[in-house]
């Protein structure tokens, strides 16, 4: 009896320990859009956690070699240079926002003069808490997305303001 | 029995504490101003010190071959070599040339671009590359050669010659390609 004790305390301890990071990974998640534009494919899609809260999500994948910038940047960049990633609704939507943007990874200097804050290469993905429409049914929604990449010293056009159109549940479709 | 139950309950009170790490992360106080001076955009500068001539060309001002046309016999009285580039305000690595060159920061920066008679085109005016004029791209910042009478060569180099911007390195590799025969 003693010596399956400790072990399965050991388990039951890990168990409840982890526990939280069951809240970081959506239980259901629906792709509401996806494009490609400037050298980054953008997929935007919708999380509820198992807490149930919905979670607007875009996922930034620029081509190998381009990295994004950060989302802490102002709109207008540093002093007019770069351009931060962004997920945000649009004026008049029926989601609202139900906390801040976070980031799935953590930006850091660039190498030069400029030492703007970048991600490093590789995919970057923005979650933002939301409040879906009330009722039953999907909705047609807009969000509005902003990034720009480069790769070393070679830049693509930015992205700034998209709008694009997606198709949202209301919160009776998901939480009946 | 209960000596377990204390256990558990113990064990548990002491898993919630050790909660993992959320998504949200501190934000900045303020933006940091890295970055001292801003992008001038002049129509045209003059000729600094070094044997360098930096032109700004508008659409304002007639079509972009009209206008290389026109600044070839100029270049050729100052016994330069013409280039073209195509820049952007928000574009980093335009903004390090454009402090190394415009605002003279950096004599290795000068040094490559010596002899060289600059033409700088913002994208944001003439758009993604003027085809019509012999220009197509895909990033910023591209340099362009030039013939003697203000035509594209078909030679070009872009911001991934060089890696990180820094003033160094953007000259070690700008130097030898403007200087090519």
């Amino acid at each position: 009896m003693t010596r399956l004790l400790y072990p399965a305390l050991l388990l039951l301890w890990l168990a409840a320990a982890c526990a939280p990071l069951a809240d970081l990974q959506p239980a259901t998640a629906y792709l509401l859009a996806s494009f490609t534009e400037s050298r980054v494919t953008v997929e935007i899609a919708l999380e509820v956690n198992q807490n149930g809260q919905a979670i607007l999500a875009a996922t930034f994948i620029p081509e190998d070699g381009y990295h994004l910038y950060s989302m802490d940047l102002p709109r207008g960049g540093v002093e007019g240079v770069g351009r931060p990633t962004r997920l945000e609704l649009v004026s008049g939507s029926r989601l609202a926002a139900a906390g801040s943007l976070a980031e799935s990874v953590s930006a850091v200097p660039a190498d030069g003069p400029g030492g703007l804050m970048v991600y490093p290469e590789g995919p970057v993905t923005l979650r933002l808490p939301v409040l879906l429409p009330g009722g039953e049914g999907w909705f047609d929604e807009q969000v509005s997305v902003t990034y720009m990449a480069c790769r070393g010293s070679q830049c693509s056009r930015p992205v700034v303001g998209k709008v694009v159109p997606v198709r949202v549940p209301g919160e009776e479709e998901i939480f009946p | 029995m209960k000596k377990i139950a204390v256990l558990l309950i113990g064990v548990f009170l002491l898993a919630c504490t050790c909660s993992a790490p959320t998504l949200t992360l501190p934000r900045p106080t303020s933006t940091p101003s890295i970055l001292p001076d801003r992008i001038e955009s002049p129509v045209s500068t003059p000729p600094l010190e070094s044997n360098l001539t930096l032109v700004r060309l508008s659409p304002r001002d007639g079509s972009l071959t009209g206008q290389l046309h026109a600044a070839a016999p100029q270049a050729a009285a100052l016994g330069q070599r013409m280039f073209v580039e195509f820049d952007a305000e928000w574009c980093p690595s335009c903004k390090v040339i454009t402090l190394g060159l415009e605002q003279q920061k950096s004599e290795a920066l000068l040094a490559a671009f010596d002899g060289v008679y600059l033409i700088r085109l913002d994208v944001d005016e003439w758009g993604w590359g003027v085809p019509e004029a012999g220009f197509e791209f895909e990033g910023i910042p591209v340099f362009f050669r030039l013939d003697e009478n203000g035509d594209p060569t078909g030679d070009w180099i872009d911001g991934s010659a060089w890696g990180p911007d820094t003033y160094e390195n953007i000259a070690r590799v700008m130097g030898p390609w403007l200087h090519q025969p």
